[in-house]
């Protein structure tokens, strides 16, 4: 990599991922040695927190759980703070697989992008299943980002993804939402002129522990995220005005 | 209205009207967020003491019954309400996001 790996912070949101976050946290710490991987505990009722330290990681726990979308937040307001150039993001129940991490950085390193998302769906030797239910959703988002940014996008849900300081920075400023992070805020990025460059990822199964896409809630997100669609494309003067 | 309806109606509205007050006076209930309840307090005595004006206007906006009136601008001010809660409980929920990012971030120094 051309950068100083110092720059880079990897975070992971993990709610109750004991048993796993360990793991992650020592792959990552393989394969970008001198990097800082930072987990963010959402209030888990386990030992999440603990075993990531132990495995080396820089661990934020919220007193009161606020959901994914705010357990990210924290990651940027943190690398905001401690100034961090780069933040890769990925999710704490093994669905990312961090050697993918050097191949995400490589867009955002050679100026080729402001935001850089890992799609499973880009990747030939993908063997990741989804509900149809998800995948309905997810081919939805993708055919109206791509209608409305004019690139493609395949994969608007994946939480895998590499973003610049700038964006990250668009991101925490309050608007981000707490629960779903996905295609709205890509829309926002859009329409704040960053640069949203999908590279395809190979992703595997969750290794445990309940998805947040369990259940009902595939309904209430394409209900929500429809909404929230909605209001960006109805405030995109505001994003257009945002100055870095 | 009958002397018996209209005495009830009085003591319930003015009743109303200074538990509202008395809230505020001790602190229980923000100024800021129970401007409409002030409202109602206010118009519910006055309504019953000038019962002609919930008339004329009944007949001003073509309602039969002023009974209709009365729901009608109930059920306006509940939904008011609603959204006005609704508002600050988004606003407060905003600020205890950052409000637990920093205690958090603060925990992790």
């Amino acid at each position: 990599m051309t950068v100083d790996d110092k720059k880079v912070l990897v975070v992971i949101p993990a709610y109750n991922e004991h048993g796993r976050i360990g793991e992650i946290v020592r792959a990552v710490k393989y394969v970008l040695p001198s990097t800082n991987v930072l987990v963010v505990n959402d209030c888990s009722s386990d030992d999440t927190g603990r075993e990531a330290r132990k495995a080396g990681a820089a661990v934020v726990s919220h007193p009161i759980n606020l959901g994914y979308g705010a357990a990210l937040e924290t990651g940027y307001l943190y690398a905001l703070k401690y100034g961090y150039e780069f933040v890769v993001q990925m999710d704490g129940d093994g669905q990312h697989l961090p050697a993918e991490i050097p191949h995400m950085l490589v867009p955002v390193l050679e100026g080729d992008a402001d935001i850089v998302i890992g799609s499973r769906y880009l990747s030939s030797s993908n063997t990741y299943k989804t509900s149809f239910c998800r995948r309905a959703g997810q081919k939805f988002f993708g055919m109206l980002l791509s209608l409305i940014t004019g690139y493609k996008i395949t994969d608007p849900t994946s939480g895998f993804q590499c973003l610049k300081r700038d964006a990250f920075e668009l991101f925490s400023r309050g608007q981000f939402p707490h629960d779903f992070p996905d295609a709205d805020v890509l829309l926002m990025a859009h329409y704040a002129g960053f640069r949203v460059k999908e590279i395809p990822v190979v992703m595997v199964e969750r290794s445990g522990g309940e998805s947040m896409h369990a259940g009902l809630k595939p309904l209430y997100y394409i209900i929500k995220m429809t909404l929230s669609v909605g209001m960006v494309i109805l405030s995109q003067r505001r994003w257009k005005q945002y100055v870095p | 209205m009958y002397p018996k309806q209209y005495f009830i109606m009085l003591l319930i509205s003015l009743a109303l009207f200074f538990l509202i007050v008395r809230l505020i006076q001790k602190g229980r209930l923000d100024i800021s967020y129970c401007w409409l309840w002030l409202a109602v307090g206010f118009i519910a005595p006055l309504i019953v003491i000038k019962y002609d004006w919930l008339l004329w206007f009944s007949e001003q906006i073509d309602v039969a019954t002023p009974i209709t009136t009365l729901f009608l601008f109930s059920i306006l001010i509940l939904f008011l309400m609603c959204l006005q809660f609704s508002i600050v409980i988004s606003m407060q929920r905003r600020q205890i996001k950052r409000l637990t990012q920093q205690i958090a971030m603060r925990m992790e120094e």
